[in-house]
């Protein structure tokens, strides 16, 4: 115990005394924002370094930035990806407030060369896993239906798999498709998907910036296992009025935006919807123009300069989905978010962050015949109050901490029947509290260390009825609690450390340890992601999903740094996994635990990948190898069995090419081993019929995903008022019949055999849109 | 200009329409497993065993009928023993399915014990069976009207034939939504094809027959048709229906009571 404690006391004299070692000069603080000059809008993940030192740091989600700088004349460098760098000549007596501003890096107007970053992956960083979406780059990439989409480019990260055809659930590192924490401003989405997973629920025309965790998020991130997914949307141009859109085959969008007080305040407006339903009409037969299939999404942002230190930001996300047969028979769902938040600049090293955020996400089923009548209502409604704290202490310390609390309100499927009172499942309520902090720690010119740790509460609440269970999925007791009562407390101590080495300028190794626990669990009877998969809280039946993760990375530039190479490998164990039972029910109002059972994942894997980041032909290549198994007793007779998204190989080639002023160019190829699939091993008679018989799990595989897509943009006018292009895509160009579902029916030209039969969606897909901008 | 627009059009919807096709599958052989199918119901005399073998996925559908099994059916512990009337056939006119009693089997076979146990429900019938269009209007359907009785929980299982022909449909219901209530339901059999040979066209004779279940019995049903068993359907994990006979089995045991009800179509 003593050994223990004076080694604690040298670390603490190590951390304390080792900033102060590198000058005996007088530093001063020098903070401020960084924006951008065209449109005042806040830039995040600048750098920003004193040229010929080590002194340097990266801008925040707010643009904000603070710097220990020596006193004395220096020349500042900022520079950020798709902006010109600037350099600023200072002269620091004391300490100071300088707001920074970066010109755009557009294309110049006498050659074809386009810089697409100039900062990119970070070789010092200690952050492992991170993947930065830069939103002007994806422009390009050529997707279904031509509507550039997150989501969509965010499957062609390495690490990062794609749920499957038009889908736009994803898995990352071998987790499920709920193990991602899908924010938006700061407010959780939880269905990221319209027409049941062909678009994402995100506007493009309305983001500033998407950052992809994989599993080692810092502490101020927590609540589901495999990844955060950080959108955050543009504030509102605050220097001139501006709109945008875009006129496609399957959907149109618009964008407005412009300032409400020149430099002091801005508003944002984005819509887009979906006519699909227009389409039926006209090519589908009687029943068919009965339909209505539409999506809408809309975006609206207002924020407010208050002074030197103070900003506000009101912003909202209302987004639905309607699928109705007839009047009779349809569902529909959606989010709605919203946000509300104040930064605080304290002092030249303290910047704050309070967010007042609701969410709420339901799904409707509705049915009404002459026979029967149903609606089920699922809905899950969260009051989010959040504090985050960034202390740019001294050269060597940035320290981040904060406090989060969550009241969920689950309703998790209420039914009524034929006129009859509304039944189902009680409403469920509970309360996730978290406390984190964290210390990113430039040991020296070669070392950097992140640590901290989350501490993660998870408190179940009454009202409600809650069960102890047999192993047989029997009720043996019924509890009931009041309103307000505590059920069960869950604790979690989720420790975060990474950790970067320099070896050289061009390299540097990396590596990482990670604890995450999900308190919410989509649980899933379908191969594709439907909305009316259910949200369930844990119980005290139900336990937190956990998992650990390590990970080693390699890193490497070429070429200047216009090549990067990178190599990530991860191993992950998860605990207190959920699945169903075998026959179990999806809609019943049995409690939901006596349908579950619980179980064990273990997933590997390495990662490789290639950027070309600068020049007329840019992109990237990836390699995925990796495994993810589960093990649950009553699943597989207890053995280790492939998870549903176990994909050995995983490739994706993305290229863009500017061919000349007008014509952008560019090319989409992938490649995936098939889904584990279940495929009967025999078949048998029952009443006169044939059924088949499954033995093992997740056995087999369905047929290899490839598929190529095309794309061409050409610019039709670029003025200083106004710029338009045309935007042709060809999805799946060479038609490869890729398989969506495999069923298994008898055969139509010998019905004593039985045969396999897969179905394919979209084989050659070619889409125009028209996209402009005043 | 027109033209274009027009092809680009048709071939957007072209792109859009999903297209089917066999494929070549390798499957692993497996084990051969016994399929046991007992029936204990409440006509009189009415008590029969089946017992089959599973077969290769790849073979034809002639399944193997089991001969030479032992057989024992008991009534609130009165053994019977059923003797082998046809291949694979167990029978025995002395059980007389009763209400409320319960059954149990055990079939010994190339030395395997296999046994279930199941309790004959209380009987409820149909109170009225029509033929009407379904929701689209073009197909025909058979639509039921019962009382489920009140307090009790009950499980039911239709049957539907046409022309003497079983469909091999399978409608399960239970009474958690609707105890005590007058149910009226839609028989949908999922038939979407003007030429499908399963449709009820007009001059059919329909005859459904209602049984009441056992628990045990609805769960089986229902997670034979919900799990993929007869490879149709898009879950995400097929799995084996859940059964109530032990010892490694496929099939199940149930003791019901049956009534019908026959329509013409118009």
């Amino acid at each position: 115990m003593k050994k223990n404690i004076r080694f604690l006391g040298l670390l603490a004299f190590i951390w304390g005394i080792l900033p102060l070692n590198s000058s005996g000069q007088q530093k001063h603080a020098l903070h401020g924002i960084i924006k951008s000059k065209k449109t005042g809008e806040t830039i995040i993940g600048a750098s920003i370094s004193v040229v010929g030192t080590a002194i340097g740091t990266t801008s925040n989600e707010y643009g904000f930035y603070s710097l220990s700088v020596p006193a004395g004349p220096h020349t500042l460098l900022a520079s950020s990806v798709g902006m010109k760098s600037a350099e600023i000549k200072i002269s620091i007596a004391k300490d100071e407030e300088l707001n920074l501003i970066l010109e755009d890096g557009s294309q110049e107007l006498d050659s074809v060369t386009v810089s697409v970053s100039t900062s990119g992956r970070s070789l010092s960083s200690p952050q492992m896993g991170i993947e930065k979406i830069n939103i002007a780059a994806i422009k390009n990439v050529p997707v279904l239906f031509g509507e550039k989409d997150v989501f969509k480019t965010m499957q062609l990260l390495p690490g990062v798999k794609s749920v499957g055809d038009g889908n736009s659930g994803f898995y990352v590192r071998g987790g499920a498709s709920d193990q991602n924490l899908v924010l938006l401003d700061e407010a959780p989405v939880y269905n990221a998907s319209h027409l049941l997973g062909f678009f994402s629920t995100f506007n493009s025309d309305a983001i500033k910036n998407v950052t992809l965790y994989k599993g080692d998020m810092p502490p101020q991130y927590g609540g589901k296992l495999s990844s955060v997914v950080d959108i955050k949307m543009n504030d509102g141009n605050n220097q001139d009025f501006s709109m945008s859109g875009g006129i496609g085959l399957i959907a149109s969008r618009i964008n407005v935006e412009g300032p409400i007080q020149k430099d002091k305040s801005s508003f944002l407006v984005s819509a887009r919807r979906t006519y699909v339903d227009v389409f039926l009409q006209l090519f589908g037969d009687s029943t068919i123009k009965k339909t209505k299939l539409y999506f809408y999404d809309l975006n609206t942002k207002m924020n407010f300069i208050l002074g030197e230190k103070d900003r506000l930001y009101l912003s909202g996300y209302f987004g639905r989905d309607v699928l109705s047969q007839d009047e009779l028979t349809g569902i529909n769902w959606g989010n709605a978010t919203g946000t509300l938040r104040w930064n605080h600049i304290f002092n030249n090293k303290l910047f704050s962050n309070t967010s007042l955020i609701f969410s709420n996400y339901n799904y409707n089923i509705h049915s009404n015949s002459t026979t029967t009548d149903f609606h089920i209502l699922s809905q899950i409604r969260d009051w989010n109050i959040k504090e985050e704290l960034q202390w740019y202490l001294n050269t060597a310390h940035t320290l981040n901490f904060g406090a989060n609390f969550i009241n969920h309100t689950l309703i998790p499927g209420e039914i009524s029947v034929s006129g009859g009172p509304a039944q189902g499942l009680e409403n469920r309520y509970s309360l996730e509290s978290a406390f984190y902090a964290n210390d990113v720690w430039r040991i020296s010119n070669k070392w950097n260390l992140s640590f901290g740790a989350r501490l993660s509460v998870f408190s179940i609440l009454g009202a409600g009825d809650y069960y102890e269970i047999n192993d047989d999925g029997e009720v043996t007791d019924t509890i009931h609690y009041k309103s307000g009562e505590v059920v069960k407390t869950y604790t979690n101590v989720e420790p975060r450390i990474s950790a970067s080495y320099r070896l050289n300028d061009i390299s540097s190794i990396k590596f990482s340890i990670a604890r995450n626990s999900q308190n919410l669990h989509l649980i899933s009877n379908s191969s594709s992601t439907s909305p009316t998969d259910k949200w369930i809280a844990s119980t005290n039946i139900i336990k937190p999903e956990l998992a650990n993760q390590f990970a080693i990375g390699y890193y490497r530039n070429f070429n200047g740094n216009n090549y990067e190479f990178s190599s990530e490998a991860y191993f992950k164990t998860m605990a207190n996994q959920i699945d169903y039972r075998d026959g179990a029910e999806v809609f019943s109002n049995e409690p939901i635990e006596t349908q579950l059972l619980f179980g064990k994942g273990r997933a590997y894997g390495i990662e490789l990948s290639v950027k070309k980041k600068q020049g007329r032909f840019t992109g990237w290549i990836n390699y995925t190898l990796s495994k993810t198994e589960r093990q649950f007793a009553g699943i597989n007779g207890g053995s280790w069995y492939n998870a549903r998204q176990d994909r050995t190989h995983d490739i994706a080639l993305v290229g863009m090419y500017q061919l000349n002023r007008k014509w952008n160019l560019s090319a989409t190829w992938v490649y995936y081993t098939g889904d584990a699939i279940t495929y009967p091993s025999g078949k048998y008679t029952v009443d006169g019929d044939v059924y088949f018989y499954y033995s093992e799990r997740n056995g087999y595989r369905m047929p290899s995903y490839h598929r190529l897509d095309l794309g061409a943009t050409k610019q039709l006018k670029k003025t200083k008022k106004f710029s338009s292009e045309m935007n042709f895509t060809l999805y799946n160009a060479y038609g490869r019949a890729n398989a969506y579902v495999v069923n298994f029916q008898e055969s139509e030209t010998d019905p004593d055999k039985t045969e396999a039969v897969k179905t394919s969606l979209f084989n050659f897909v070619p889409t125009i849109s028209y996209n402009f901008k005043f | 200009m027109r033209v274009i627009v027009k092809l680009i059009l048709v071939s957007f919807a072209l792109g859009f329409y999903s297209c089917k096709k066999v494929i070549d599958i390798k499957l692993k052989a497996t084990d051969i497993k016994y399929v046991i199918e007992g029936i204990v119901s409440n006509k009189a005399g009415d008590c029969k065993v089946y017992v089959s073998k599973s077969k290769p996925f790849n073979e034809n559908n002639d399944f193997e009928k089991v001969s030479g099994a032992v057989v024992k059916v008991s009534d609130n512990g009165v053994e019977v023993a059923l003797s082998e009337t046809q291949a694979g056939i167990y029978q025995t006119n002395l059980i007389n399915g009763t209400p409320g009693h319960v059954y149990q089997l055990t079939v010994s076979v190339n030395g395997e014990t296999f046994s279930a146990s199941c309790t004959l429900p209380q009987p409820v019938g149909l109170d009225t069976l029509y033929i009407a269009p379904g929701p689209l209007g073009k197909f025909q359907f058979a639509n039921i009207a019962y009382t489920d009785p009140v307090g009790i929980n009950n499980a039911y299982r239709f049957i539907q034939y046409k022309n003497g022909v079983k469909d091999p449909a399978i409608f399960v219901q239970d009474d958690k939504f609707a105890d005590g209530q007058s149910v009226v339901t839609r028989l949908d059999t999922g038939v979407d094809k003007e030429d499908d040979p399963r449709n009820i066209n007009s001059g059919d004779e329909v005859i459904i027959e209602m049984l009441t279940v056992d628990e045990s019995i609805f769960k089986y049903w229902n997670s034979l048709r919900s799990a993929g068993g007869d490879g149709s359907t898009s879950t995400a994990s097929p799995a084996n229906p859940v059964t109530n006979i032990k010892g490694g089995a496929l099939g199940y045991f149930s003791a019901h009571t049956v009534s019908q009800r026959m329509v013409i179509a118009p």
